[in-house]
């Protein structure tokens, strides 16, 4: 047993090893195939000059996908039919398209590229077979110096089909201009001049055209160059520039542009100028930008570009204008905008790389992340047609600056070789070798992507320097440059980060300053959500982001998103200054209200050693006593009846304090003219009239409210002393009819209000059936008073909800209304000084005094006159009101009120004598709450709110207070 | 360092580029110091936020806002809690203003209410209030706690808005260079005074006030600044700045209520003492360009200046002032 145990576990210890063993040997090939790999990249770098796996690198420096993905690779089927297709027709149409890629599952994209690489191709060898015939000539032609360049290899050198054959050409020079004369014009320049356009003209390998243009180059004259632009050389370079730009030719572009550097722009006519910039900007999409930030970089000078974004944004712009320009021309030949496919366009780079790699070192600064330019001529087709514009006299003047720009700038980039070279890749050793030890011998072993760029840079203008004259020259050009740099006018031009990184000075903590203490400068101690963050943040965890790219491109949402609120239901803030503000006015404020609270303190003629609770509770659980009192001006009716008056109210309010029904007894009991129309009140009033400030008013209070006439003890309650006057004043009142409708009506307000804001002051709706009493005795006003009482309710309602307390809230709003008497109101609310209660009494019996003399001086004349003075009053009011615009329901009520409620107003107002006065007034006063309640509601009504109502009374006040100066006017 | 009470000339014409940031990508629309914390924060064009040390010249933290952008900014009381309006997609969302914590970069509440961009933006010193004049023609009064509209002002022109630094009044700036004054606790009850400034075609852009109270600083879009007596409205004195194409300009206090600054369309940065009659004490070289951003910390002898896209600090340069004083 023991040995199969074993045996099993020999066994299975057997596979063990084997797996080990297998896993090794996996490992060990792919060690293998990995260092076959590695060796083969190394060979083909060897051999080539150029890192295989550069594009990867760069790429993933760039973190830019490249490659196909496989779904961009055209499956076998594809191709075989898309051949097959070709073969029959080279074009093929939109719908052709559609068809193929939805067959072989490719995109139309691909599909149309194949057809133009294609197309490319055969339209190639169809020129090279040409070109081969009028190589040899051209050959022929050319000088010693560009000899060189026909050598086998390169005939065989792809060459661009699709050039645009340099179309500009015709209005280039004539050639019987070429002899003009020239200053200090030695032999080369002669000859250069004699023949540099037919040669230009001519030749159309880039190789060919790389000789000419570095024969221009060597140029030096100045006025050979000038010669040169005018002439329209400048429109050649444009056409080769596009046309490199089209073919990939990096090392050519640089060249023409090195070349563009070195020509005297400025002088160039601004067509010339213009062809050459829209060229120029084609450069855009060469490469994903990286040949046009070289030109940005390096012509148009680096710091411009990356840092003034004024600056560099305006030829920015401008380039693109001409790009759409360029656009457009190019719409003429069709033909020649064919994009390249991506296949064929490596594969021609491939060639001609390993061709020219021997013979022109130059050839080799390539950017590693050729396929990328694959896509350029998309890209430019995708830029927006819209924005282009006819070149105007701006953008020329605006290339004449650029030109000029360029040209001072030359010196100072071409410095950078000796600055920048250090980065360098393996592959661009090699190539740079010949032409530039100096670089060589500074390169290490770096291919970041950006400075192999500039490398680039560097490296094909040492190159393009060089080159012409070998090694020899290298140095004279680069302290040439380091001279320019220092005469460079650019520096004037410094841009400002720059300056400013120049002149920044260590920091250091600047100091602290201190605010003083008795400013109070705010520091949110208020706020109260400092607090809720702090507790918020004590349970969340801070998030850092310790790299760019963490962070997230926006900010996480909220825990819970809110509902929206109810917009409409925002305070509407006034813009408007209230006009400068009247003592009436004066409420408005808060403080001012204390003001004058104090102010009636000190004129009130008797004050209570403490506040009088009960007065003020009464006042406040009746609006219309405040009313009442403070529609009075302040300091004119005698302490004495003031005080009677007073304590009368607070006796009925001390009956009433026992049960809330009291209270509306009280209010009611304002109203107190009605009695009068009232049999049984009438009877009861005498007594109260005999003794209106004894408790016993109380006690007949009471009994009213034990009596079954509901109404009437509410009546009595509060109305007690008013009942008493208006039934003296009904004796007195000649015009008896007028005035019991009136005092009807005025109960019948009374009766209604204390009912309307029963119900929602008080639970115990028991005066509900009293106001149907009063309103079958008075029939007529029954509708008045209906009238008065839904407003009424619906005051009290909105008071009521308002602020819970009803007492308050009218306390509020009569403060608020009333500037000075209001004030006395107010002052309940706010303190309770005994004084204010007194005042407002005061004020209130003295307006009516005022009001009463008045019309016992001008006399019982007539109801006429009273009701002149009514209506004149009134319209005071109300002109008042407008004149002081405090509110708006001012305007309002001053129009509607005085149609219903004057009428009344006459009809008693007659009766008044002036021994009577103060009982008259509480009548008449009353009636000119109900007035006013009516007024004022309304447009409280429709305001909705307790502002509102206040601002009824307000407008009642003012009313009063013009009542009272136009009294004041007549007596005078 | 001692803590001053007061700047001087001295110090104020020794006022010199401490730190520079340039890494923004695109202009920088404005910014706000904390009140009493050594913070800045910066909104700009790259729709991003940013969150710096004022003491230390560093920068604390960024977020970004690609959905809404970043326009204008303002702390609240607490130091890592901002509000910042709304550049893009105001129609899709209407969420005008942003509350957002940069603790832990998450959006506390949106206020919504404003149909277009947010030109001015303030909070109240003392509470939680916060005013936002938009180019909708109205003003909107907020409270951080919730998310509803506290009041609206509707007029008529470009709003802009600022309390002062008590938080007692605030002031609103309406067409024709009028400005009305609100009693902060009151502003139901509208403005209590009305101040009108620079023509019916001055467009007051910027308002400040003094720490002392005693002054107000206005800026119109036309380069214009007012100095005018926060209590009566009278004016003190009045700077033309020269005009700078498509960039408003700011001018700012200094802690001390002595000093104002203002960027100016020539690229300086101009000093003024106004501690009696308005003397001009320096004229610096912003280096960065037209400045549209300027304000002095609060608690600091040091200013903050953005043009563009670059932002610096500016220190006292006490290699200067030594030798002089």
């Amino acid at each position: 047993m023991e040995i199969p145990k074993e045996t099993e576990l020999m066994e299975l210890a057997a596979p063990r090893t084997s797996y080990l063993d297998m896993l090794d040997g996996q490992r060990d090939l792919f060690q293998n195939q990995i260092e076959k790999l590695q060796q083969i990249v190394a060979t083909q770098c060897k051999l080539t000059g150029v890192n295989p796996l550069s594009q990867e690198m760069a790429a993933g420096a760039l973190s830019i996908k490249i490659g196909k993905r496989p779904r961009d690779l055209l499956n076998p089927k594809a191709v075989k039919y898309m051949q097959l297709v070709f073969s029959v027709k080279d074009a093929i149409s939109k719908r052709e398209t559609r068809e193929i890629s939805a067959q072989f599952g490719v995109t139309a994209t691909q599909v149309r590229d194949f057809f133009t690489g294609r197309r490319t191709r055969v339209r190639k060898s169809v020129r090279l077979s040409k070109e081969k015939a009028s190589r040899s000539s051209a050959h022929d032609a050319l000088h010693d110096e560009t000899t060189s360049t026909s050598d086998p290899i390169m005939l065989s050198e792809p060459v661009p089909i699709d050039t645009i054959a340099p179309v500009n050409i015709d209005e280039g020079p004539s050639c019987s201009k070429r002899h003009e004369s020239f200053t200090g014009m030695d032999e080369s320049d002669l000859h250069f001049v004699e023949n540099i356009f037919s040669l230009m003209r001519k030749e159309d390998s880039f190789s060919g055209q790389v000789k000419l243009l570095r024969w221009i180059l060597r140029i030096e004259n100045p006025s050979v160059l000038n010669w040169f632009l005018t002439e329209g050389g400048l429109m050649i370079l444009a056409t080769w520039l596009s046309e490199a730009a089209k073919e990939e030719q990096t090392s050519f572009l640089r060249v023409i542009l090195k070349l563009l550097d070195n020509l005297p722009l400025r002088k160039a006519l601004p067509v010339h100028m213009s062809a050459i910039l829209q060229s120029v900007n084609r450069l855009r999409f060469y490469r994903t930008s990286g040949v046009f930030f070289y030109f940005i970089n390096e012509v148009m000078g680096n710091e411009s570009w990356d840092s003034k974004v004024d600056n560099s944004e305006e030829p920015l712009r401008f380039l693109c204008d001409s790009a759409d320009n360029h656009r457009k021309l190019d719409a003429a030949q069709p033909l020649k905008m064919l994009t390249a496919s991506g296949d064929d366009s490596n594969k021609r780079r491939g060639v001609l790389s390993s061709h020219t790699r021997e013979r022109r070192k130059v050839q080799m600064v390539e950017y590693p992340s050729q396929r990328l330019a694959v896509r350029s001529p998309q890209v430019a087709k995708s830029t927006p047609a819209t924005q282009s514009r006819p070149l105007s006299a701006d953008d020329i003047q605006k290339a004449k600056m650029r030109a000029q720009f360029m040209q001072n700038k030359h010196g100072k980039t071409s410095t950078y070789p000796d600055e920048k070279l250090k980065p360098e890749s393996q592959n661009r050793c090699t190539s740079t070798h010949a032409s530039s030890p100096p670089s060589v011998s500074k390169s290490n072993v770096q291919s970041e992507p950006e400075d192999q760029r500039k490398l680039d840079n560097a490296v094909s203008k040492s190159n393009v320097q060089s080159e012409p004259e070998e090694q020899r020259k290298l140095d004279n050009a680069f302290s040439k440059a380091a001279n320019q740099q220092e005469i460079s006018p650019l520096d004037l031009e410094e841009p400002p980060c720059k300056k400013y990184k120049r002149v920044q000075i260590p920091w250091r903590t600047p100091p602290e300053i201190r605010i003083r203490e008795t400013w109070h400068v705010g520091d949110g101690a208020n706020s109260k959500e400092v607090e809720v963050q702090k507790n918020r943040i004590r349970r969340e965890r801070e998030i850092v982001y310790r790299e760019t790219q963490e962070i997230p491109s926006d900010p996480r949402e909220p825990w819970d998103r809110e509902m929206d609120y109810d917009d409409t239901l925002t305070p509407e803030i006034p813009i408007e200054q209230l006009p400068d503000v009247e003592p009436l006015d004066a409420p408005v404020c808060s403080n001012d209200t204390k003001e004058i609270v104090a102010s009636v303190a000190s004129t009130s003629s008797e004050s209570m050693p403490e506040p009088d609770l009960e007065l003020l509770a009464e006042l406040l659980k009746n609006p219309e006593l405040v009313f009442a009192l403070a529609s009075g001006q302040v300091g004119d009716l005698s302490s004495d009846a003031t005080v009677r008056l007073l304590d009368m109210i607070k006796a009925k309010g001390v009956s009433s304090m026992g049960n809330l029904s009291g209270n509306a007894a009280v209010e009611v009991s304002l109203p107190s003219p009605t009695p009068s129309s009232d049999p049984v009140p009438n009877g009861m009033k005498p007594d109260f009239s005999r003794n209106p400030f004894s408790r016993q008013h109380a006690f007949e209070n009471g009994n009213a409210y034990q009596a079954p006439g509901a109404a009437l003890p509410l009546q009595s309650h509060g109305m007690i002393p008013s009942s008493t006057l208006v039934q003296h004043q009904i004796p007195a009142t000649t015009v008896l009819a007028p005035q019991p409708s009136a005092t009807v009506q005025q109960l019948a307000y009374a009766v209604v209000q204390p009912v309307s804001s029963l119900p929602i002051q008080l639970p115990e709706q028991w005066q509900a059936p009293a106001n149907p009493q009063i309103h079958h005795q008075n029939t007529r006003p029954i509708t008045s008073n209906i009238q008065h009482l839904t407003t009424e309710m619906r005051l009290n309602a909105n008071t009521v909800a308002d602020a819970n307390r009803a007492s308050s809230i009218r306390a509020e709003p009569f403060g608020n209304v009333n500037p000075s008497p209001g004030s006395v109101l107010m002052s309940p609310s706010q303190s309770l000084a005994p004084s204010h209660p007194l005042n407002p009494q005061l004020s209130y019996i003295q307006e009516p005094l005022v009001s009463n003399s008045l019309s016992s001086r001008q006399g019982f004349d007539s109801n006429y006159h009273y009701q002149n003075n009514q209506t004149v009053n009134n319209y005071n009011a109300y002109a008042g009101g407008a004149g002081q615009a405090v509110l708006p329901p001012a305007g309002n009520w001053g129009g509607r009120n005085s149609l219903a409620e004057r009428p009344e107003f006459e009809s008693w107002s007659p009766d008044n004598s002036p021994s009577r006065r103060h009982e008259y007034l509480p009548g008449r006063y009353y009636h000119e709450p109900s007035i006013n309640s009516r007024q004022g509601y309304r447009p409280e009504r429709a305001m909705q709110q307790n502002p509102a109502q206040s601002s009824g009374y307000q407008d009642y006040n003012m009313s009063r207070a013009g009542n009272k100066r136009w009294q004041d006017h007549r007596r005078q | 360092m001692m803590a001053l009470s007061e700047l001087n000339d001295d110090i104020v014409r020794s006022m010199y580029v401490g730190a520079v940031f340039s890494d923004f990508g695109g202009k920088i629309n404005s910014l706000d110091f904390h009140r009493t914390a050594d913070l800045l924060v910066t909104a700009s064009d790259d729709d991003a936020v940013r969150l710096y040390d004022i003491a230390s010249a560093k920068l604390l933290k960024t977020t970004y806002h690609k959905k809404h952008g970043a326009d204008r900014i303002c702390f609240t009381h607490h130091p890592s809690s901002v509000i910042c309006s709304s550049k893009h997609n105001l129609d899709a969302h209407g969420e005008c203003l942003r509350y957002l914590s940069m603790y832990d970069n998450r959006c506390l509440r949106y206020f919504k209410g404003h149909k277009e961009r947010v030109v001015s933006l303030c909070m109240s010193p003392v509470n939680d209030g916060f005013m936002s004049g938009s180019l909708d023609h109205s003003v909107r009064m907020w409270d951080l706690r919730v998310n509803a509209c506290q009041g609206i002002l509707h007029l008529r022109g470009r709003p802009t808005v600022a309390y002062d630094q008590q938080g007692l009044v605030f002031a609103v700036a309406m067409e024709g260079g009028a400005i009305k004054l609100f009693d902060s606790r009151s502003y139901d009850k509208g403005p209590f005074d009305t101040f009108l400034v620079g023509g019916d075609t001055a467009e007051v852009c910027d308002i400040k006030f003094s720490n002392d109270g005693k002054s107000m600083l206005l800026t119109t879009t036309n380069n214009h600044v007012y100095l005018l007596d926060a209590y009566n409205g009278e004016k003190r004195s009045g700077f033309s700045m020269d005009s700078s194409p498509n960039a408003t300009i700011e001018a700012t206090f200094t802690p001390d209520g002595q000093y104002v600054l203002s960027g100016s369309g020539d690229g300086n940065i101009h000093a003024w003492n106004i501690s009696n009659e308005p003397n001009k004490v320096a004229c610096m070289d912003s280096y960065i360009g037209v400045p549209s951003c300027l304000k002095w910390a609060p608690r600091r002898a040091m200013f903050a200046a953005a043009a563009s896209s670059v932002l610096t600090f500016w220190i006292p340069n006490d290699a200067k002032t030594a030798p002089e004083t």
